[in-house]
This record gives structure tokens, C-alpha cells and sequence, in this order.
């Protein structure tokens, strides 16, 4: 089992659970075959069903998904407008 | 419920009875169902047979949330096809209260002069405005409001709209007498300022004619509908929290943020401008991150924010003119691009075609992507009616043609809005399938593509597309029928409690006996309207088409092209 990095980058009020000076950016080391679930757990995410949540800009529906080197992880709230 | 005429040729005034067809009808229902009945469709827009039809929605005035838009509708100049263009602000309520189900203004003075309607208990009265000549929305409104009252609601024109220019708009002000609310799209202004009218005066004083049949039902299923709007996470949470500009962020993770002209579907400054730093800037200079365009709207997603010295810039200030400005122009600087948004509103051009318009203008080689001061300066020479302000103030299409470039992102000539069609698919057969030319609104399909709002439809695959845009335009004409904001969308999408009580409202308020099916084909007529008048206007399925380049040239990061085909478009509005 290796560590893969990731960039993990959260929006809106999301972005409270990391430190102001990362501006909701931040680039993690994670095990391997760590899933988007695990990842947001571990982040303190709660109300996971209802984020949105996209990885190199493809939504995702399914958090089992593992996680693979390099991946640009975006999670929002649920916003929007138009 | 009257109706009001003003023929601008004689400076009469009449009014009428609604007719009996017109009664279920209101807001863009309305305005359409006029222009279509009243209009002949090859008119030229600026010419006196077109006409301006004003109308606020059914629930104009009412306990329905969020319900006080306002719908004009004319023949466009810039698109030479049906237009209702939309606005939140003051003047629906105002117009309701008073008991206008629309006011129709028609034919033109012979000769160039300017006007001001004053539209209060008293009646309507039509007088000289040569005094506002070629002055901005900002003090016409202060000038205005000296002479008639702090109260009042103001529709004017900036400079573009007295030049009737293309891209003109029609400003309404909100609550606070601001001029931030625009009919923005498709030249209303230009209409408006043909009929030598330079601003609308509303004073509803304390009346309030506004009737229910049955007010107890009513509210009932108004307080119902309320709860269903701030439950949902978007319409109760969101939308207050960070307003709409909150997508920067959105469009620009999704690949979907269309940069330099459509050439990239990511900006790489895209958190310069995002909801997250304006709603960090408007704290620290004290201005408000939620406001309310229009008294009784509960999801409050407008905002005022403040210049560097805490002083008030502009309001209203949403994702497509920061995606315009910003994203679209290379531009990083969130005060040069709020400077930019204020002075659209101030010389009353819509912000959409005129940012998309300077970036053409980069694209032509007029100025470089990323020059803010440039931008800028641009932009003023609107104000000052020279050549270039004028070609700029006529929109994207005109600008692309002026400097000769083909690389012009625009459908029936007005000029697509801040969500990439090549990886927003849904949106894109919204841009090339509605009567109205590119519109973001027309079939909001952001909200199945990319917040998982009313299901979740994959945005960089075709399927479903059709039938998701097709859908949502029904519903879409509804809405603007009934003067509601497009947002009540959200809601209504996901919780299946909260369409029956738009119907319970519309039942208990005109004592009809609707089911949602009817309310929805209503919607459907609608839109037969608008494509039956566009087809007399000689706008065929060819233009029912994106600009070639989005076919040809992939957008990164997706790699994705536009790859409908003429006939899966063809399907979208048949029925």
C-alpha cells in the first residue's frame, strides 16, 4: 500500500474546515485506495449526500470510488443560481 | 385588471377591459400573446408598428414569494424576433397594485424627442423629458425621484437607449431607488428609446388594487410554497449566502467557465472573481452580501458592494456579468470588473452582450485579453455616443462584424451567456432552440448538468439534453407568466409538494379550476407563439444553431465538442 497526492479543493462554507491561508486549497497525501467517502470523512464533512462533488470536473454520484494520484478532488454545498 | 395604451403619435392615452382570452394571462404569456396578436411580424423594431408591451406577472402584487418580476416584451432589434425580456426591481408590484395588467405603448412621435409616463392613482400622464437628454440611469433616477418623490419606482434609459442601440436595457430601480434590476436582453431599451420615451414614473401611492377570489386559500398555499423555497439548500441556504456569483467557482471546476472568447472552459484566475472573494470583499468594506431586488423575495441573492474606500459602487452584481467581464476577457480584478457592471447600468446596456462584446472586440485585436483599463475605457465611449461606443453598445454581433473576426458566440445574433455549451451540453440546446436567441434562462439545464437539482443529467454526454431542455422551457414560460423568479425553479424541481401549490395560488387567486398539466401546457402555447412569430419573421430552424466553431473546436479540460445534430435540435420545441 502506497500514498498517492491529491488536491483537495472545497468551496462556498466548506471551505471553514481548513485553514483561511489555504483559501479552501490543499494538497494531500492520502493512502491509496482511499474512497471520495473515507476522503470526506476524514475532511469532517457531514451532510455528505447532499455536496457536490467532482473530481477533474466530472461529478461524481458514487463515493465509493477510490482515489487515484494526482486527482483534483472539488466539493461543494449545495448553491447555485444563474 | 386594465389595460393601458399609449400612442406616442397623438400622446393619447386609453384604457381597456381585458378581454376575455387575455384574463388567464400575464407576464410573458402576456407580452407574447400581444406582440404575436398586435405586431406584424416583418416590422422593422425601431419603426411604429412595433410596439412595448409592459406586463407584471399573475402573482404580481400577491403573498407568493418572490413573485414581483416584470416581463417586456417587443420585437427585438437585435435578434428581429419575438423578445420578453425580464426584471426583477419594484415596477411589476408597483403596476399591480395600481391595477395595470399591462400597459402597450405603440406608434412614435414624428419627430426625436424625449418623454417621461407618469403612471400614478391619478392616472397616466405623458410629459416633456428634454431636460434628461443623454443623461445615465444613476441621475436620471435621482432627479426623477427629487421631482416625484422618494417612493416612486423608475424604468429609464440610460445614453444607449435614447442612441437605441441593440444591447440598450431598460433599468428598473429596486427598493433602495437604485437602477440595478435591467430588462437587459435583446435591445428593449433600443424600442423604448424609439418611441422617444427616456423613463417610466410608477407611483402606486397607497393604493392596492390587487384582488384574490379567495385570499384565505391563498395564503395558505403561499405560506406552503415559502416553506418550500427556504427549505431547499439552494433557494433557502445558498442563494441568500453568496448570490449567484457563487458559480464562478462552480462552472470554472466543472470545466464549463467559458475563458478568452470560448476558448477554454477554465480561467486560471477564476478565484479572483469567485462568490467566495466578492462575498469576502463586501464584509470587509461593509457593504451587504444579501439583499432583495424587490420587497416580499425571500431567497434575497442580490448584494451591494462597496468600492476600496467602503463607499457604495454597484448592486446586483451576478455571475454572468462577472463571467463576462472577468472569465470571458481575461480579466482578474474584481473592483475594475464591478466598475464595469456599474457603468452597463448606468448607460443602460445589457451587461451579457456587452461584456461578450469586449472580448470580441479582443478577439478582433482592438485590445489585449486582460486589459482592465482598457476595458474601461471602452466602455465610457458608450456613454459618450462616439463610433466605438456605439459599435460596442450594439452588442457581440455587431462588434464581430466591425473588426472582422468569426469567432462571435452568439445565437439570432444575441450573445451566449456564461456557461460553456460544449460542456454544459443541456445549456447549449437551451442557447440554440429558444424563441429568444442565447439565453441562459429560457431552460436553466445548469440544474440537472451540474447542482443536481430535478435529477442528474451527465453535462458532457448528449443524452437526455434534448428533452431536459425541452422541459424546462415549458416550465421556464410558466414561471415568467406568473411574474415568479426563475430560482422558485430550485424548489419546485426537487420537492414534488411545491408545483400543486402554484396551482392552488393560481386557482384560489382567479377562482379557476387549473391541474398542473394545464399550467404546463399553458407553457407549451407559449412557446408555439414565439416560434409561430418568429417564423413570420423569416427566423427559420437555420438559425436555431450554434456558431459553427463550437462544433469544430474542443474545449479543454473536458476535450468536448458541441455534436447535436441539426435534427436532434429540430426535436426540442416540436410539439
Amino acid at each position: 500500500m502506497g500514498n498517492i497526492q491529491i488536491e483537495v479543493r472545497l468551496f462556498a462554507y466548506l471551505r471553514e474546515l481548513f485553514p483561511p491561508e489555504s483559501r479552501g486549497v490543499k494538497k494531500v497525501e492520502v493512502k491509496e485506495c482511499l474512497t471520495i467517502d473515507n476522503l470526506m470523512d476524514e475532511i469532517g464533512i457531514v451532510e455528505k449526500e447532499i455536496m457536490i462533488v467532482m473530481i477533474n470536473g466530472v461529478r461524481k454520484l458514487d463515493y465509493n470510488e477510490s482515489l487515484k494520484e494526482g486527482d483534483r478532488v472539488s466539493i461543494f454545498p449545495p448553491v447555485g443560481g444563474g | 385588471m386594465k389595460i393601458c395604451r399609449i400612442d406616442m403619435s397623438t400622446k393619447t392615452i386609453s384604457f381597456e377591459e381585458v378581454k376575455e382570452e387575455y384574463v388567464g394571462l400575464g407576464g410573458r404569456g402576456l407580452t407574447s400573446r400581444i406582440i404575436s396578436d398586435e405586431v406584424d411580424a416583418t416590422s422593422h423594431p425601431l419603426g411604429k408598428n412595433n410596439k412595448l408591451v409592459i406586463a407584471p406577472g399573475l402573482f404580481a402584487g400577491t403573498l407568493a414569494p418572490s413573485s414581483g418580476r416584470l416581463s417586456v416584451g417587443t420585437k427585438s432589434p437585435l435578434t428581429g424576433g419575438i423578445k420578453e425580456s425580464n426584471a426583477g426591481g419594484t415596477a411589476a408590484q408597483s403596476l399591480a397594485k395600481l391595477g395595470y395588467k399591462a400597459v402597450i405603448i405603440e406608434n412614435k412621435p414624428k419627430n426625436q424627442e424625449l418623454n417621461l409616463i407618469k403612471i400614478t392613482p391619478e392616472g397616466i400622464t405623458i410629459e416633456d423629458a428634454g431636460y434628461l437628454k443623454m443623461k445615465g440611469n444613476y441621475e436620471v433616477g435621482n432627479i426623477l425621484r427629487e421631482k416625484h418623490g422618494e417612493k416612486v419606482t423608475v424604468m429609464s434609459l440610460g445614453q444607449a437607449g435614447e442612441m437605441r442601440l441593440t444591447a440598450a436595457s431598460i433599468a428598473v430601480t429596486d427598493p433602495e431607488g437604485r437602477p440595478t434590476r435591467h430588462c437587459g436582453r435583446g435591445g428593449t431599451g433600443a424600442v423604448l428609446g424609439s418611441k422617444g420615451i427616456k423613463a417610466i414614473v410608477i407611483d402606486p401611492g397607497k393604493e392596492n388594487k390587487v384582488e384574490y377570489h379567495n385570499i384565505d386559500n391563498f395564503r395558505t398555499a403561499a405560506r406552503s410554497f415559502s416553506k418550500s423555497v427556504l427549505a431547499h439548500p439552494v433557494s433557502g441556504q445558498g442563494l441568500p449566502a453568496y448570490g449567484t456569483a457563487v458559480l464562478v467557482n462552480v462552472l470554472n471546476e466543472a470545466g464549463g467557465l467559458p475563458t478568452d472568447n470560448f476558448r477554454d472552459g477554465r480561467f486560471e484566475f477564476a478565484e479572483n472573481i469567485s462568490g467566495e472573494t466578492m462575498f469576502e470583499t463586501i464584509e470587509k468594506r461593509k457593504g451587504q452580501t444579501t439583499h432583495a431586488c424587490h420587497p416580499g423575495c425571500i431567497m434575497r441573492c442580490s448584494q451591494v458592494y462597496n468600492d476600496k474606500k467602503g463607499d457604495y459602487l454597484t448592486g446586483g452584481f451576478e455571475y454572468e456579468t462577472i463571467w463576462a467581464f472577468g472569465a470571458h476577457c481575461h480579466i482578474k480584478d474584481l473592483d475594475s470588473i464591478a466598475q464595469m457592471d456599474k457603468m452597463c447600468d448606468d448607460f443602460g446596456v445589457d451587461t451579457i452582450d456587452t461584456g461578450v462584446a469586449v472580448g470580441v472586440a479582443m478577439e478582433g485585436g482592438y485590445l489585449e485579453f486582460g486589459d482592465d483599463k482598457g476595458a474601461i475605457k471602452l466602455l465610457e465611449e458608450i456613454g459618450k455616443g462616439s463610433p466605438i461606443g456605439r459599435i460596442i453598445g450594439n452588442g457581440a454581433a455587431f462588434t464581430g462584424q466591425a473588426f472582422g473576426t468569426e469567432r462571435v458566440p452568439v445565437v439570432k445574433r444575441q450573445a451566449l451567456p456564461a456557461y460553456d455549451p460544449r460542456s454544459v451540453k443541456g445549456q447549449g440546446v437551451t442557447y440554440a432552440t429558444t424563441p429568444m436567441g442565447a439565453d441562459h434562462t429560457a431552460g436553466y439545464a445548469v440544474t440537472s448538468n451540474i447542482l443536481g437539482v430535478g435529477g442528474v443529467v451527465d453535462p458532457l454526454k448528449k443524452d437526455g439534453q434534448v428533452e431536459l431542455s425541452r422541459n424546462l422551457q415549458i416550465a421556464t414560460a410558466v414561471l415568467d407568466s406568473l411574474g415568479f423568479c426563475i430560482f422558485v425553479a430550485f424548489p419546485i424541481l426537487d420537492d414534488e409538494t411545491a408545483f400543486p401549490e402554484v396551482a392552488n395560488m393560481i386557482n384560489s387567486k382567479y377562482n379557476t379550476n387549473f391541474d398542473i398539466n394545464e399550467i404546463l401546457a399553458s407553457g407549451q402555447e407559449v412557446l408555439k407563439l414565439e416560434k409561430a412569430f418568429n417564423q413570420r419573421a423569416g427566423i427559420t430552424k437555420a438559425q436555431d444553431r450554434l456558431p459553427e466553431f463550437f462544433k469544430e473546436e474542443a474545449v479543454g479540460p473536458h476535450n468536448v465538442t458541441f455534436d447535436f445534430t441539426d435534427e436532434e435540435l429540430d426535436e426540442t420545441l416540436e410539439f
